[in-house]
């Protein structure tokens, strides 16, 4: 008898692993959903996308209109994954979503930018004047380092917020003197006579772009994130050595010309796998890790975050294995 | 036929011409050649132009004419495809790109340019590389960039095999391949970007016509595109141009845009710009392996050279995975046949576990006999439950002890030896109760011979131990009365007989038959009589001994075996009588059976055995006629077979009756016979007892003092004779002659325990001290040795009260001399028989010597019994005898006539 319940249960036992199996399967069946918006450091994973550089069957895009949005998607599980500032990342991770940062994309070196409408003498002139900018997101920093470099506070200036694609409607209407934006805005707001007045060359600390995932969709989804990550360095290849495709191929997520393109990637220090490596390697701490502090403890002090308490964030699992870097 | 115009102009063309400069430069046509020629002419006019000196010449080629003639070094500089550039720049010594050609497309200058896959507007099925997989496409050749490299590209890098598609190489110009689709040749046609618009504005196609397959969003791009974007034709110079010569042309491109816009648009182009990097398409062509970047042939030997370690690794690799795989293979069969093996075990199993649910109860053990596994039988006959009895041994479980240790290293040595052991054996239950098993024990070894179990397996005999007892009952014992039937009754006596040789003791068969029970069962039915039978047979039994056997022959015939009724044949017959008497008397008691009172009555026949009697079957038949003798006599009466043992109870019985009345009818008397010194003086007398039978006489005591002894009467008697010597001594205290004499009477060991004997005793001697001295109790050696304790406490007293004591007959019973020593005694009586046989034997002159010796030892008077004559009388005074009694002196004699002879100075000393 005891023979016939072993069998039965071996059984079972392979029934349960195939619904297993099924299910698993299941699962992966639904796409990672990466969240971005229009900027010219993300363009690796619009590229990817438009030129299937990655298996668009397991991933699939949500094109956002600012990074607000993409962090929204985010937080409210919408999507797996965005590409999103370590500023952002570290709001939606104080307000309970587990995050870890698969991937660091650029530092912004310029790509940040202070628009206003002359060229200011000094920086003091800033007092009692209209900026905007998208609350919550990286321009709220800059707006912060740009206050702090004219020896102001919060309280001294007009701060309005503005989503990013209510920016150009905004500044062209003239409710705002100053404008914190980036790349491709600004590039078209400069067509139309603004001038950078501040940029994040000034602060090369603050802005890292980063790509952010929930840490179920790290369990669940592997598979994908590894394509994505492989995916997101082809499409870098892209925009560093086939720019003839490259400079059509982002004019309609950019809304710039393909003269313009470029430009947008002169602020911008792009990391490569290696460089990446050297940012997420846990062992012995990772720099993005004390970036994250330094970040946090910033935020801290012009208090945009409760608390500087950051939890590891970075995790380099998906970065290609070396052997297969060219 | 292009080949011969071209070799026909490079040949006839002025170009050598002394001092000018020449420009040799070819272009590709992809699109009809007169088309093509017509929209280049500008160009070599505008560079004449440009360069001032120069002789410039424009060759519009197709791809195999510009191949040739690069080859042959007909040309300075190309302008072609960026793929065909690449192969030419590897293959022919083309040199690095001088300008990258800017179109003007719609308005729009652009510097890259893609490739189009497209089908007819209906095929709504086409929309993604992936649709295009089976389908039969058209392209220039395996060799356009435009019309299939860029394209296949994107299908390889989809996954798509360039087998996959089944491919019509139409040629050039790439109309044709619009041709083949519209017409439906082929379902997919594959152009560089461009062509489609070019076509329709030329009126030949319209575009809704067709469909663009995976059409990139590219933005303002103005043309339809399938592929990503490259470079546009780059204008290179062969490596042998002179750099100051390449310069100018370049400078003089890159100023077309400016200078000559028209002329340039009227070719369908911006200008040309600074040369783009060619990666992209280098790229595209290594993926492919295409030309120039075709795979070189690898041979077998470089790569076995090359990885000569790692396929040794591989091999190596592989031959462990074969000798894995091979021995997991092995592994397998073994493990399948194991199993089939199992399975067949695990039916055995199933078939035993059966087995072993059976009625028999089984016992597993460890080699150190500690129970393993019992079962639902061995519960149910010993009472202890598995859990109970697993971890124990079961010796401790059930352990009788009944069996001694030797009994049980028998069990074990036959369990080592032969590797079983079987029998019977009996166990104690949990509640304590044995019971008997038949036991088999068998010793289970292992594959190696180690012992691993015992099995023991065994039944509970208890109820086959009962049936047998059962039959046993029913083969030896009536079942109605539970009594012992013929068969065993017969067993018992043959016993009897052979004990009763043994012990010399006799015994008595009683036979035994109702007289009227016939009757009862006659008129009453069978249950009456059964129930009567059974209340006989009760009765019967409750006034026999436990040794007694008694039996139902059948019918109303019942035997009783009685046993063990002493040595005398006498003795044994009123034994045997008396229990007849009894039986007789019980079985006579009323009876009372459904309100009706009955008294029945039996006939008894006796027959005495003993070890000679002879065989059991006689015996029962003697006994058979004594009964029938008795029923004869009147029923309700005992015969024996022996007519003069019958005579002789008669008798006994009748002197019994006489002699319990002879004492009050003072039938008994006393005679006296007297005792004699040396010198013939008379010292003591002694009492003896008569009695005057009425028909038979005078009688001595031998005749009834057994028969009192046997009764009580000897009481009576020895009260009596006390008495009288008690009064006669009185009576002679006053007498001169008779005052002297000694007085001696025989006392019994019964009387001994007679409290009211020793009560007249004991107040006569303290109530008479004076006369205590003159009174002589004579007991004989039987009586001290029955009860040494009682004798010496009684004589004791007697003796210290003044009393003489004698004793009897000595030299007769076994002369214990030890009690000589403890005993008080006066006087030593040496028996009659040695005084009579003293002439006969000198031994027995010795032996009274040394009785005499030992008397005068012990300072006690000896006297001599039954002296008959002077010899004798001498011969015991030479021994040293003291006193003497018997014929020889006087006769015994009444006590009167005594009285009256010692008065009269008889036996006076001399």
């Amino acid at each position: 008898m005891g023979f016939e319940f072993i069998q039965r249960a071996q059984k079972f036992f392979v029934l349960a692993l195939t619904s297993l199996t099924m299910l698993v399967g299941c699962r992966s069946t639904s796409p990672l959903v990466l969240a971005y918006h229009p900027f010219a450091g993300y363009a690796p994973a619009y590229l990817a996308q438009s030129l299937e550089l990655w298996p668009t069957k397991w991933i699939e895009s949500r094109l956002t209109t600012s990074s607000s949005q993409s962090a929204k998607l985010l937080r409210t599980g919408q999507a797996d994954a965005a590409l999103l500032t370590l500023d952002e990342v570290l709001r939606l991770v104080a307000s309970g979503v587990a995050l870890r940062v698969v991937l660091v994309v650029d530092q912004s070196l310029g790509a940040d930018v202070v628009l206003a409408r002359a060229p200011l003498v000094e920086l003091a002139e800033l007092r009692n004047r209209r900026i905007g900018y998208e609350p919550g997101t990286v321009s709220e920093l800059l707006a912060r380092e740009l206050l702090d470099a004219a020896g102001l506070t919060p309280s001294d200036a007009y701060q309005v917020p503005f989503r990013l694609d209510q920016q150009e409607a905004a500044w062209r209407r003239g409710e705002v003197d100053f404008l914190v934006t980036f790349h491709p805005v600004s590039a078209r707001l400069r067509r139309q006579g603004a001038v950078v007045v501040f940029d994040s060359r000034k602060t090369p600390q603050l802005i890292l772009d980063v790509l952010a995932v929930r840490e179920q969709a790290l369990h669940s989804k592997r598979a994908a994130l590894s394509a994505l990550i492989e995916g997101w360095f082809r499409g870098l290849e892209r925009v560093q050595r086939y720019e003839e495709d490259t400079r059509w191929r982002l004019t309609p997520w950019l809304g710039l010309t393909p003269e313009e393109v470029y430009a947008g990637f002169d602020g911008l220090k792009l990391f490569d796998v290696a460089e990446n490596r050297a940012w997420l390697q846990t062992e012995g701490g990772a720099r993005l890790s004390q970036r994250a502090h330094m970040l946090a403890d910033w935020m801290k002090q012009h208090e945009l975050l409760a608390s500087p308490a950051v939890p590891e964030l970075a995790c380099d699992d998906f970065l290609p294995p070396p052997r297969l870097v060219r | 036929m292009g080949r011969f115009w071209l070799i026909l102009l490079l040949v006839l063309a002025p170009w050598q011409g002394q001092g000018q400069e020449r420009l040799r430069l070819g272009i590709l046509a992809y699109r009809p050649l007169p088309q093509e020629v017509a929209r280049w002419a500008p160009l070599e006019q505008y560079l004449e132009e440009a360069l001032p000196g120069m002789d410039v010449a424009l060759y519009v080629l197709d791809l195999p004419e510009l191949d040739a003639a690069v080859r042959q070094h007909q040309l300075d500089a190309i302008l072609t495809n960026p793929g065909h550039y690449l192969l030419l720049q590897r293959r022919h010594g083309l040199g690095r790109a001088l300008a990258t050609l800017v179109r003007w497309e719609q308005g729009m200058a652009l510097r890259e340019f893609g490739g189009v896959a497209f089908a007819r507007a209906e095929r709504q099925d086409l929309n993604s590389w992936s649709d295009l997989q089976g389908k039969t496409i058209a392209y220039a050749s395996r060799e356009s960039l435009g019309s299939y490299q860029l394209q296949a590209y994107e299908l390889v890098r989809r996954g798509i095999n360039q087998q996959a598609i089944r491919g019509i190489a139409v040629g050039r110009p790439y109309d044709r391949v619009v041709e083949a689709v519209l017409s439906g040749r082929a379902e997919v046609g594959f152009v560089r970007s461009g062509v489609l618009e070019a076509m329709a504005r030329e009126g030949r196609i319209d575009l809704s016509q067709v469909r663009v397959i995976a059409k990139q969003n590219l933005g303002a791009y103005p043309l339809a595109v399938s592929t990503a974007l490259y470079p546009e034709w780059p204008l290179a110079a062969m490596a042998g141009l002179d750099a100051k010569f390449a310069l100018r042309l370049g400078l003089a491109l890159y100023a077309m845009e400016e200078r000559a816009p028209a002329v340039a648009k009227a070719m369908g182009i911006a200008g040309f710009t600074l040369p783009a990097d060619y990666t992209p398409v280098e790229e595209m062509l290594k993926a492919l392996g295409l030309p120039p970047f075709v795979p070189e042939p690898i041979s077998w030997e470089a790569v076995i050279q090359q990885y000569r370690w790692q396929l040794l690794a591989a091999g190596l690799a592989f031959l462990f995975l074969a000798i894995l795989l091979g021995r997991t293979r092995w592994l397998q069969s073994r493990l399948e046949k194991a199993l089939a093996r199992e399975r067949a075990h695990l039916r055995e199993i199933a078939v035993l576990a059966r087995t072993f649910d059976t009625r028999q109860g089984v016992i597993i053990t460890d080699p150190q006999r500690r129970i393993q596994r019992v079962n639902e039988a061995f519960t149910q006959i010993t009472g202890y439950t598995e859990e109970e009895a697993i971890g124990k041994k079961p010796t401790e479980l059930l352990h009788s002890g009944l069996h001694d240790l030797a009994f049980y290293r028998a069990m074990w040595r036959a369990l080592k030896e032969s590797g079983s052991w079987a029998g019977e054996i009996w166990n104690r239950r949990k509640d304590g109760s044995i019971y008997p098993e038949y036991l088999t024990v068998s010793a289970v070894r292992d594959d190696n011979g180690e012992l691993c179990h015992y099995v023991g397996v065994f039944s509970d005999l208890s109820e086959i131990k009962a049936a047998e007892a059962r039959i046993r009952e029913l083969v030896f014992y009536d079942p109605l009365t539970e009594l012992a039937n013929r068969r065993l009754a017969f067993d018992h006596l043959q016993q009897a007989l052979a004990e009763s040789a043994r012990t010399q003791e006799l015994g008595a068969l009683c036979f035994i038959d109702l007289d009227n029970f016939k009757e009862i069962n006659d008129t009453k039915g069978h249950s009456m009589g059964d129930a009567c039978l059974k209340t006989v047979a009760n009765r019967m039994r409750s006034v026999l001994r436990q040794t007694d056997t008694l039996a139902r022959l059948g019918g109303d015939e019942f035997l009783v075996i009685l046993e063990r009724l002493g040595v005398h044949s006498r003795q044994a017959a009123r034994q045997a009588e008396q229990v007849a008497r009894k039986l007789l008397a019980i079985i006579g008691a009323p009876l009372n059976l459904e309100g009706e009172t009955y008294h029945l009555t039996a006939s008894v026949g006796i027959v005495l055995f003993d070890g000679r009697t002879g065989q059991a079957e006689a015996l029962l038949k003697q006994a058979d006629i004594a009964m029938y003798a008795a029923k004869t006599s009147g029923r309700a009466n005992v015969r024996f077979f022996d007519a003069g043992m019958e005579e002789a109870l008669k008798e006994r019985a009748e002197i019994e009756r006489a002699l319990k009345q002879a004492i009050a009818r003072e039938e008994l008397c006393l005679f006296c016979q007297p005792q004699v010194n040396g010198q013939g003086s008379i010292v003591g007398a002694e009492l003896l007892l008569r009695w005057q039978h009425p028909t038979r006489g005078l009688l001595n005591p031998g005749a009834f003092l057994p028969i009192a002894e046997e009764t009580s009467l000897i009481l009576d008697l020895g009260v009596w004779v006390s008495a009288q010597a008690q009064q006669l001594l009185i009576a002679w205290a006053e007498d001169e002659r008779l005052k002297t004499i000694t007085l001696s009477f025989n006392v019994s060991a019964k009387q001994l325990r007679q409290t009211a004997f020793l009560e007249t005793m004991r107040s006569f001697l303290s109530q008479h001290s004076r006369l205590a001295a003159r009174l002589e109790v004579e007991i004989t050696e039987s009586l001290v040795l029955d009860d040494i304790e009682l004798a010496e406490t009684v004589l004791g007293e007697w003796a210290r009260l003044g009393a003489m004591l004698a004793l009897d007959d000595f030299g007769t019973g076994y002369s214990s001399l030890s009690y000589l020593g403890r005993l008080p005694f006066h006087t030593l009586k040496i028996d009659k028989s040695f005084t009579q046989r003293l002439h006969e034997d000198t031994k027995i002159a010795d032996i009274v010597r040394a009785i005499v010796g030992l008397g005068k030892a012990l300072r006690l008077r000896v006297v001599a019994e039954g002296v008959e004559s002077e010899e004798q009388c001498q011969a015991l005074r030479a021994l040293g005898c003291d006193c003497f009694q018997g014929y020889f002196f006087a006769r015994p004699m009444p006590v009167s006539e005594f009285v009256a002879r010692v008065r009269a100075g008889a036996w006076l000393s001399a």
